[in-house]
């Protein structure tokens, strides 16, 4: 993890949360063409917001692409290429807003954010912990995964079509032990430093990150709020 | 044994409901690409996380732990509609109810898996609720002949078939699940 180029910023993970949700929530239930804009520019202006300007460029150019190419192209083509071309389009499409806000939930605010934000709300450890650690973890999980992969390939037992089809079971024990025996570690190594910070103790915890929602966050909140209400609504 | 979830538990139960739920995010957006693979989720995502859920349950061995991770997978299935997530705490109570008595027993867990793998239906609630609309949305995405094929897999019993797939798969990925565990991981020490 590249700790140092994560910074706090000016947004307050609440509002990056609420985000999540409302691209969530409305890219399941299906969007409309405005709908889609609004949703992605609201994910491209947050990253923005957040400091990383490459990636909002690049959201923005892939959604552009994608875009243009299902205007324009798909209904000159015919057949196969005009299939293959719509459910990339589409597809891309649908996953995009959610990986957008995915990435900006996970990887712009540290854990102590979150953690020092779900606690102001007053909620009970039991729901705080693993939603925290669930947040911090899923890049680890993309880490070992490739990790593992990376070893298999070596060995000549790359994660393809042909190896799965060939010795399912096989591949299956191959990819999972590795990947569940580290992760498994990495679990009891994240514990003890847990323990190490105190978290077991009934005491109210300070933090060092400062956590308010500003402005900005309420606006941020109402308009993933009202987006939601569009497209439920509408 | 103390039976109260401590902060450890907690961490592991978000750090597994993490694997848990990615792993099976990958495998239900890849197969969603081919109907009739789309309509195999339960079975072969239940194949593939049987091992997942036995090494948690086993290293967690606490009441309530199977119940955390079912309300997070069910969480984040519930994205269309609130049932899955109904549902979810339903099938985690009364997996947690098979294993009430006899946490270290790995045929227990590999039962209550079964139970537990029901949770794997949550995205095709929309299918079985409201056929019409999800497969119009589903056209967007997908295009006319993914629609006209799913259409012609789904007729109205096919809630019966896909329970029997979740139950079919839950059993073989709990067995497959015991016999990882016996071979790897308690060897390596890592459930204790």
């Amino acid at each position: 993890m590249n700790r140092e180029k994560i910074s706090s910023g000016l947004l307050d993970p609440r509002s990056k949360l609420a985000v999540f949700i409302a691209a969530c929530l409305s890219a399941f239930s299906g969007l409309t063409h405005p709908q889609e804009f609004v949703l992605l520019a609201l994910c491209v202006g947050i990253t923005l917001l957040c400091q990383k300007w490459k990636r909002a460029f690049y959201t923005g150019l892939i959604f552009a692409v994608m875009f243009l190419c299902d205007l324009f192209l798909a209904p000159r083509l015919s057949g196969i290429l005009q299939n293959i071309i719509m459910l990339a389009c589409h597809f891309c499409r649908f996953i995009l807003p959610m990986f957008a806000a995915f990435y900006i939930v996970t990887q712009t605010s540290r854990i102590g954010e979150y953690i020092s934000a779900f606690t102001q709300m007053h909620l009970p450890n039991e729901v705080i912990i693993p939603l925290a650690v669930m947040l911090r973890f899923v890049p680890t999980i993309q880490e070992e995964w490739q990790m593992v992969n990376q070893a298999l390939r070596l060995r000549g037992m790359a994660l393809t079509w042909k190896n799965v089809l060939r010795r399912p079971l096989q591949m299956m024990e191959y990819m999972l032990v590795p990947f569940l025996l580290q992760c498994s570690v990495i679990v009891d190594e994240m514990s003890a430093a847990v323990m190490a910070r105190g978290f077991d103790k009934n005491m109210p915890r300070t933090s060092y990150a400062e956590i308010q929602m500003k402005a900005l966050d309420w606006c941020i909140i109402a308009v993933s709020a009202g987006l939601l209400f569009w497209n439920l609504c509408f | 044994m103390k039976t109260k979830l401590t902060t450890k538990d907690l961490i592991t139960a978000g750090a597994f409901g993490a694997i848990y739920l990615v792993l099976l995010t990958v495998l239900s957006s890849v197969l969603t690409i081919v109907p009739i693979l789309f309509l195999a989720t339960p079975l072969i995502a239940g194949i593939i996380l049987g091992t997942v859920y036995m090494l948690y349950a086993t290293k967690v061995p606490r009441t309530g732990a199977i119940l955390v991770l079912a309300i997070l997978v069910g969480l984040i299935t519930s994205m269309a509609t609130i049932y899955p997530l109904i549902l979810a705490v339903v099938w985690g109570l009364i997996a947690e109810l098979i294993t009430a008595k006899r946490r270290k027993s790995a045929g227990a867990l590999a039962v209550s898996y079964c139970v537990f793998n029901l949770t794997s239906m949550g995205p095709f609630f929309a299918l079985i609720l409201a056929k019409d609309a999800f497969l119009e949305s589903c056209a967007g995405y997908y295009g006319e002949e993914y629609i006209a094929t799913l259409d012609k897999l789904t007729p109205s019993w096919i809630v019966l078939v896909l329970i029997a797939l979740a139950l079919v798969g839950g059993l073989l990925g709990g067995l497959f699940g015991r016999k990882i565990l016996k071979k790897h991981f308690v060897k390596a020490g890592i459930t204790a």
